[in-house]
């Protein structure tokens, strides 16, 4: 093992439901932790074997490691701790910004990344988990998605509700007041990943705050509260 | 940032296997949207400006959405797609039909002569053959209507797999 190597590093987990402004959020946030003297790795889940969100990425100047053919918090958990266990040993990020699919669950994706501690010599440490919420379509999503939306709710320590420069005030109201029904304990804050509101906080919390490692016990009673409709 | 290559998407070694189904569960219960991929080249005879390419795609990418929507689909998960081209790209994307398309140009030159162009389709409420039949359905009308030659590259239908189906 290169003795230079950094000891551990910090995976950020940007959530949401498809199109809810993952992946203009994250090459801003990139931008700005770049900006920041941060050395950042990208890893993007668009669950196909195509992925149009790295293009994205790409054509926006920025090299993303993609992973594809399933879901990252769980069909290809295994392949996603290689990747980020192969990225420290070549790249060492001391920050991984990780876009996982709209589907993913921010829980499996915390035991996902711990699974590449068994792999290099290193340590995980997760920043908060932030969950983009789309402002402009909650009703459409708690209509034909609830639980999945609901789930990655529950499971974040920052909502950001997105898109707020084109939601109505109405709408924003209606979105902070899912959250805090969903998740009382979770951080709410705006943004809107088109002009730039928001980014500067969430680098500031990827930057400087941690959120809990994986456990099965917590991932089990959120999923209890879920099934159970508490 | 080291190279980009793409992973393998055999997992031999999944570690979850060993894990509570508890996760799994949850899944599966929103398991219910369905996608599909197809790569596109575009060779416009003499090729076709810029603006009128971009028009080209707000229709079809609308119109495959329009399809899905009015055959069973009740939720934009995403449409996207990513035109590229010799000095650029163009990025597309829709999120709720009733809204207009994004589309990002960066693309430098006013005329457009052969492209590379990628559709991501992403519904809920139906599931992969019905989004690719229907996208199938809509693609030559399009076409035509615009007079651009295409010729399908890949059609990722058959070597996708479904966003959330875990087995």
């Amino acid at each position: 093992m290169d003795a230079e190597l950094s000891d551990d590093m910090k995976i950020s987990q940007i959530a949401g439901f498809l199109g809810s402004g993952k992946t203009t959020a994250l090459m801003k946030i990139v931008d700005e932790l770049m900006k920041r003297g941060h050395r950042i790795a990208i890893i993007v889940n668009d669950v196909g074997d195509i992925s149009v969100d790295a293009k994205f990425i790409e054509a926006h100047g920025l090299k993303a490691k993609e992973i594809s053919g399933g879901c990252i918090c769980c069909q290809i958990a295994g392949t996603f701790a290689e990747t980020i266990a192969k990225l420290h040993d070549t790249f060492d990020p001391d920050i991984t910004i990780v876009e996982p699919s709209g589907v993913a669950i921010p829980w499996g994706l915390k035991r996902a990344a711990e699974y590449s501690e068994a792999k290099t010599d290193m340590v995980i440490v997760h920043a908060p988990v932030i969950t983009l919420v789309d402002a402009t379509r909650i009703d459409m999503l708690v209509r034909a998605v609830k639980r999945l939306v609901e789930t990655q709710i529950r499971e974040a320590d920052v909502c950001f509700v997105n898109k707020v420069d084109t939601a109505s005030v109405e709408e924003i109201i209606k979105t902070e007041k899912l959250i805090k029904e969903m998740n009382p304990k979770a951080e709410i804050a705006h943004m809107s990943s088109e002009t730039g509101e928001g980014i500067l906080f969430a680098c500031d919390l990827i930057e400087n705050r941690v959120s809990p490692r994986y456990d099965e016990a917590v991932e089990a009673e959120l999923l209890r509260k879920q099934y159970s409709g508490e | 940032m080291h190279d980009d290559d793409h992973e393998d998407d055999h997992d031999e070694h999944n570690p979850v296997d060993e894990h509570s189904a508890l996760h799994l569960e949850l899944h599966r219960a929103v398991d219910e949207l369905g996608k599909y991929a197809i790569e596109i080249e575009f060779d416009p005879k003499g090729g076709i400006p810029k603006e009128k390419m971009k028009q080209f795609i707000d229709d079809l990418m609308r119109t495959v959405t329009m399809n899905c929507m009015n055959n069973g689909a009740d939720l934009v998960g995403h449409v996207k797609s990513f035109l590229l081209v010799d000095d650029g790209n163009i990025m597309s994307s829709i999120v709720d039909e009733h809204k207009p398309t994004k589309i990002k140009d960066a693309v430098e030159s006013d005329v457009i002569y052969k492209s590379k162009f990628v559709l991501h389709v992403i519904v809920h409420g139906i599931w992969d053959d019905k989004i690719r039949n229907l996208t199938l359905e809509v693609l030559p009308g399009v076409c035509k209507k615009w007079n651009m030659p295409y010729n399908i590259i890949a059609d990722y239908f058959d070597v996708e797999k479904s966003i959330a189906h875990h087995t």
